[in-house]
């Protein structure tokens, strides 16, 4: 017979070859080629591929079934759930403590921060605010000569509310501090006055008791209170029975009307207790358009768009300046969403600093896939067997994934618990002018965002390693000595990785060395005061005895005494403001030879109401003139005045001020005679304040301040005279409360929180960064000096000296550092600017910091090196080689 | 004692049956020729593996062959625990069907 054999149907064994598992595969077509053979003897060739066909079907549908058989063969839990895997990964990871441990813990390290930092984040930038339909609320501000916000006087307000008709309503607020006298526990209380619609534009209602209404928001009716939740709480024990009670404020009896509800939370007085009408009318004196002490609130109409309601207030400014000429400085008013205007100060920092988490997380995120790949060039064998046998690569990466998905989840946990105790240190530390940190929890959208991070690290912690392992695992399983071929393809992502993390970590490094530089910087700013030795705190003369302003003076006069009298102390006065703390009182200032044709104009000048030698016990510096003398502040005395530097600059320019004739809002006399020019004292920040500042004896004010900063200057030691001095004050009038005591550099210090919380967290970040990269450094190299151990072995062998050997492994650590140092200084360059706001005396890209952050890297990289290269260096020739 | 399934058994039995012969063709054969009844060489294989897994089979390869298009067989051979349950389960299927009328007698 010439004719060819038949053949069975190619389509039928290519489907059999492809789905049948590995094992049988051989041996079930072999079988079914054989009977082929035969049935077509006997039966004919048709027949015969029929039978085929009817066969290749009927394993094809066995196969699903098959698998599970299979599977409990190759040694895994049978079914093919999830669980399963979860299971075998925790047995898995107990095998291998010490990476499961680095792992979980570098993990929680990175998202302990991150979770607090979004904890804060969250709430204070971009929840809702706790009113009714937040996002049409605005404040509304006048604009300076400079074209900054400023707050505004209530005939203005008045005016707005009857004529914007885009406003749906405009509420007034003033600040408000007063004195609990309650002879068990005086206390300073901290609050607002506001117009009666207040809490009606809000759209919050009284949890207990009743809102203002129009009646107590009238002049002489004014004396009812609304208490804050917490307030009420912590000193009345929650007890509903205060609503009708009668609280003694300043002396005058207050009836406590209402309640406000638990998460109330006030954007302009952030640890408000209470709030009680205003009772303003437009006749006032001090309701007038230039008595910009009120901070303006609307809600905009539901139908009409910001645009529109800030356009027509600009048109309304426009009217008011043309009927009103000498009372505004410039045409324009703003009107600002409230959310984003009340956290416009803290939100750079804030967002800087989650930037800086972020960068933690990724770099974390990297070293643990790091880990995992190193850890997966090690189980090669494992997963080549497993394909031998039959597993499929997918089921593969799920048994990875599954992995990834533990260390995740522990890790997550673990960073959670850490977020949980690192909050209160965070909170604690934070500038109290951040609105709404009482509404920082660790809470369930943020546990939310958690369990994303950790989904995303198991799937990265998973996928990566799968993806080489498959690859290496079917190499292997094809020919031994296949995985030393494409180990380079694992080593290839694990030096990707690498870098990635020196570029993140150069990031955080250039922006801690930023930040410290700032800070630095801003600490040597010379405040214009000597804040050594200085003890401060308030002092405060409210109640029957001081109605009248002459027993105010005296009390703070006989306060100065007393302190005075101890052993150590130099040097005490007081005055109605304190440099860097947070006071606020300016007033525009005129000289008698320079007339302005705008009065509104007027050079703003902080305003120091002082007793005693102020500039002595502050060591302001006297540049021309005199200072102050006890004479000054008699009664009798010819109203004087000093004023500073860049005030008398302002005004005069070159020209000498002393002598000149200045008028001074709310002083006793028309005119006051300046006798003295002092140095510039930073007063609103230490890094940006204009200087200008008005020193005059209180005696000479239209009014006694019912409280004070008292100031005292020691000898030696600040802190060990504290006790001494809040007895001295204390036994003058043991009903008036003291507080606030603290030494000026605490206070000069505090000036700067925020920057020294975003430097710690950073330093802490980039540190961190920094061991993480190192880590990542030394795995690779370590990794690399093992699988490369026969030919380091024959190098040696073929003459290679130690030095080589060193340059070898160094070389290759080093380009790595190089590759990822380029990639952060451009990365550097490119977002440091988001630091801006936080810079001081230090550009974003600072040549000399990013060359110091690079140099860093490079000595951390070199030490990482280290321990690699000498292991390459002790390599034995005849034994790597022999192996 | 592991019960076997009716289709394990009879595949236990036809190894036994095809002797030093027992790889897929001479199973599936024997099988036929005997019970009568044409099972897959799917179903086959399937039964086997799990009976690996078990236990009671144990598995080597043979050489390639050119009529097998160079494929090699899979020679399967009863371990003793599969000969314990063969045995078990014949035992069994005797007890149950004792002193029934004539023609119901087991072997």
């Amino acid at each position: 017979m010439t004719q060819s054999p038949p053949t069975p149907p190619a389509r039928a064994l290519r489907l059999l070859e492809r789905i049948l598992p590995a094992d049988v595969r051989d041996a079930l077509t072999g079988d079914l080629i054989e009977t082929f053979a035969r049935t077509a003897e006997t039966r004919g060739v048709r027949a015969a591929r029929r039978r085929f066909w009817g066969e290749a079907l009927g394993a094809a549908w066995q196969c699903g079934a098959w698998r599970t058989a299979l599977r409990n063969r190759n040694g895994l839990t049978p079914g093919v759930g999830l669980t399963d895997d979860l299971r075998y990964a925790v047995r898995v990871l107990r095998r291998a403590p010490a990476f499961a441990a680095l792992c979980v813990v570098t993990l929680a390290l990175a998202i302990g921060p991150t979770t607090a930092i979004v904890s804060v984040v969250d709430p204070v930038l971009f929840r809702p605010l706790p009113y009714a339909d937040p996002s049409r609320l605005a404040f509304i501000w006048e604009r300076d000569e400079t074209g900054r916000p400023v707050t505004t006087g209530y005939s203005t307000i008045e005016d707005i509310r009857a004529n914007a008709t885009a406003l749906a309503s405009v509420a007034a607020v003033g600040s408000w501090q007063t004195i609990l006298s309650d002879p068990a526990d005086p206390a300073r209380l901290t609050g607002s006055r506001v117009s009666w619609n207040y809490f009606r534009t809000l759209g919050v209602a009284p949890a207990l008791g009743r809102d203002f209404t129009t009646d107590d928001d009238r002049p002489g009716h004014t004396h009812v209170v609304v208490l804050t939740h917490g307030f009420w709480a912590g000193r009345y024990g929650s007890s509903p029975r205060v609503i009708g009670s009668t609280l003694s404020l300043d002396g005058n009896p207050y009836t406590v009307i209402g309640v406000l509800p638990k998460g109330y939370d006030d954007l302009i007085a952030h640890e408000a207790e209470v709030f009680s009408p205003l009772g303003y009318v437009v006749t006032q004196p001090w309701a007038c358009r230039t008595c910009r002490h009120l901070t303006a609130v609307a809600r905009v109409r539901d139908d009409v768009p910001f645009a529109r309601a800030q356009a027509q207030l600009n048109q309304l400014s426009a009217q008011l300046v043309r009927a009103h000429p000498t009372d505004y400085p410039a045409i324009g008013m703003f009107l600002k969403p409230m959310q984003q205007d009340a956290t416009s100060a803290s939100r750079p920092a804030l967002l800087a600093i989650l930037g800086a988490a972020i960068l933690v997380l990724l770099i974390a995120l990297a070293n643990i896939a790091n880990l995992q790949l190193a850890r997966g060039m090690r189980r090669d064998d494992e997963f080549a067997v497993r394909i031998a046998l039959g597993a499929r690569p997918a089921r593969l990466t799920q048994q990875l994934l599954a992995e990834g998905l533990v260390i995740a989840t522990a890790g997550g946990a673990l960073g959670i618990a850490l977020g949980a105790a690192v909050l209160p240190v965070l909170i604690a530390r934070l500038p109290r002018t951040i609105p709404r940190l009482d509404a920082v929890h660790l809470d369930v959208p943020v546990l939310g965002f958690v369990a994303l991070i950790v989904i995303a690290v198991a799937i990265v912690t998973g996928l990566v390693p799968a993806r080489g392992a498959r690859r290496r695992a079917v190499d292997a399983a094809a020919l031994r000595g296949g995985a030393r071929l494409t180990a380079k393809a694992g080593t290839a992502t694990r030096s990707a990785l690498v870098i990635g993390e020196i570029a993140l970590a150069l990031l955080l490094l250039v922006s801690a060395g930023l930040l410290a530089r700032s800070l630095t910087n801003l600490l040597a700013v010379d405040p214009g005061f000597d804040p050594a030795n200085v003890i401060t705190m308030r002092v405060v003369s409210s109640g029957p005895s001081y109605r009248t302003d002459a027993a105010t003076l005296d009390y703070r006069r006989r306060a100065i005494a007393a302190v005075r009298e101890i052993s150590g102390v130099l040097d005490a006065a007081t005055s109605t403001s304190l440099p860097l703390s947070g006071d606020l009182d300016r007033y525009g200032i005129t000289a008698q030879d320079k007339p302005l044709p705008n009065p509104a104009l007027a050079p703003y000048a902080t305003g120091y109401r002082v007793n005693g030698d102020f500039v002595r016990t502050m060591r302001i510096r006297v540049l021309a003139g005199r200072d102050l003398t006890p004479q000054d502040a008699r009664d009798s005395a010819a109203p004087v005045a000093l004023v500073s530097d860049a005030l008398a600059r302002s005004i005069w320019g070159g020209e000498s001020p002393v002598g000149k004739l200045i008028h001074v809002p709310n002083a006793r006399a028309q005119w006051t005679d300046v006798v003295g020019v002092v140095g510039d004292v930073r007063h609103a920040s230490l890094d940006a304040d204009d200087g200008r500042a008005l020193y005059l004896p209180e005696a000479a004010w239209g009014w006694a301040n019912d409280e004070a900063a008292l100031v005292v200057r020691t000898h030696a030691n600040a802190p060990a005279l504290v006790r001494a001095v809040h007895a001295a004050v204390a036994s003058i009038d043991p009903s008036q409360p003291v507080t606030d005591l603290r030494t000026m550099d605490a206070v000069v210090s505090r000036s700067t929180a925020q920057r020294q919380l975003a430097l710690a967290l950073f330093g802490s970040f980039a540190l961190l960064a920094m061991a993480l990269a190192a880590a990542g450094i030394y795995g690779v190299l370590a990794g690399s000096v093992a699988a490369r151990t026969r030919e380091i072995g024959l190098r040696g062998a073929l003459g290679a000296t130690p030095g080589d050997m060193l340059l070898l492994v160094v070389g290759h650590g080093l380009r790595l550092a190089g590759i990822g140092v380029a990639i952060g200084l451009a990365g550097a360059l490119a977002s440091t600017r988001l630091l801006r706001a936080l810079l001081f005396g230090v550009g974003p890209t600072d040549p000399w910091m990013l060359g110091g952050a690079a140099a860093g890297l490079f000595v951390i990289a070199a030490v990482a090196c280290a321990v690699p290269a000498w292991r390459a260096v002790r390599v034995d020739p005849v034994t790597a080689l022999r192996e | 004692m592991t019960m076997l399934g009716e289709l394990e058994q009879v595949v236990l039995l036809a190894v036994l049956q095809a002797g030093d012969e027992a790889y897929g063709v001479p199973v599936q054969t024997e099988i036929r020729r005997r019970a009568r009844r044409t099972l897959t060489l799917g179903t086959i294989y399937k039964t086997l593996a799990r009976l690996e897994v078990k236990g009671f089979v144990a598995s080597r390869l043979g050489e390639p062959t050119a009529e097998r298009g160079g494929r090699a067989k899979r020679y399967y051979t009863l371990t003793p625990a599969g000969r314990q349950a063969v045995r078990g389960s014949l035992a069994a299927l005797r007890r149950m069907a004792a002193g029934l009328d004539v023609g119901l007698q087991a072997p």
